[in-house]
């Protein structure tokens, strides 16, 4: 049995929820999310992974809500992860505009990637039987996260803030810019089958 | 019945071992992009819960929202990017395959 180390609380109990119709709900959102995330992975065409994925990230927002994780949170989740990934994700088929990039298909290592996914699902599932959880009566968390966010955590805000400024900079340079079409030889030796190098011969 | 922190836990592991599953197997970029979003989804869940049913919750400073806010936001700039970029190399390789990436010609 792993024990986490000792907090002392202020709170008493583990604050479970009991309301039959929010364990019912979080239920639902649960087997929503698996199944919203499995159609991620599984399904063929990116088109239908993306709604998936959408989904996925739209249930997690609506699940933080039932955990009361703060409405900017769960905004932000479902404005801004969720819808506009869906839409980036979108775009970017657009831009590329191939049928061939709309599929999604499998790579070779598809029996590896199984055995490590059910490996570390079994990791963090026997960690999280086995560890015993310091727990607290949650407070009411979402009053106070946007004021958790600009009194405890301004640097941190203002660090997310320079990061979103500088993808957006970024990712317009990147995608406005001139790029090198690459050359009918440089595409026909990457087609080639590698040579072995050689070592030159240094003794003579 | 009810609910408790190792069922958020659970739910967690599951997510984050499905996009573990979906960054392997996948041959898009775009793809492989969007597992490791799920992945994301997975521990921000878990940082979640430990805000609401963990040793944090009776603080009031909700430290573990606050974190996968700032999770959340910043892996959908890394999304952004990820996605730019591989716009970007499909105008000059014509792939989305990561298989077939070379970037070294």
């Amino acid at each position: 049995m792993l024990e986490s180390q000792a907090v002392l609380l202020s709170g008493a109990g583990t604050g479970a929820i009991t309301s039959p119709a929010l364990v019912a709900v979080s239920y639902v959102l649960g087997a929503l999310l698996l199944v919203g995330a499995l159609a991620t992975v599984l399904l063929r065409t990116l088109n239908a992974a993306m709604t998936g994925l959408v989904g996925t990230l739209v249930v997690a927002g609506i699940l933080y809500m039932v955990l009361g994780g703060g409405l900017p949170l769960v905004l932000v989740q479902v404005v801004v992860v969720g819808a506009g990934m869906g839409a980036l994700a979108f775009l970017s088929l657009r831009w590329i505009g191939s049928s061939e990039a709309a599929a999604s298909p499998f790579n070779d290592q598809l029996i590896p990637a199984v055995l490590v996914a059910v490996a570390v699902t079994a990791l963090l599932g026997a960690v999280t039987v086995a560890a015993s959880w310091p727990g607290a009566t949650a407070s009411r968390v979402e009053a106070s996260l946007w004021a958790t966010l600009t009194n405890t955590y301004p640097v941190g805000l203002a660090t997310l803030v320079v990061i979103v400024l500088s993808v957006a900079a970024g990712g317009a340079l990147l995608l406005t810019g001139r790029i090198p079409e690459r050359s009918r030889s440089a595409e026909t030796a990457s087609a080639r089958p590698k040579r072995r190098r050689t070592r030159p011969d240094t003794t003579a | 019945m009810s609910v408790d922190l190792s069922y958020f836990l659970t739910l967690s592991a599951g997510l984050f071992g499905i996009g573990c599953f979906g960054m392997l197997a996948k041959r898009s970029a775009l793809a492989v992009l969007m597992s490791a979003e799920l992945m994301l989804t997975g521990a921000n869940l878990a940082l979640v819960a430990f805000t609401r049913f963990g040793a944090g919750a009776a603080t009031r400073h909700a430290p573990g929202a606050a974190l996968a806010l700032f999770a959340s936001v910043s892996g959908a700039a890394e999304f952004a990017l990820g996605a730019v970029i591989v716009v970007v190399i499909y105008r000059s390789r014509r792939t989305v395959w990561v298989d077939d990436y070379d970037l070294k010609g």
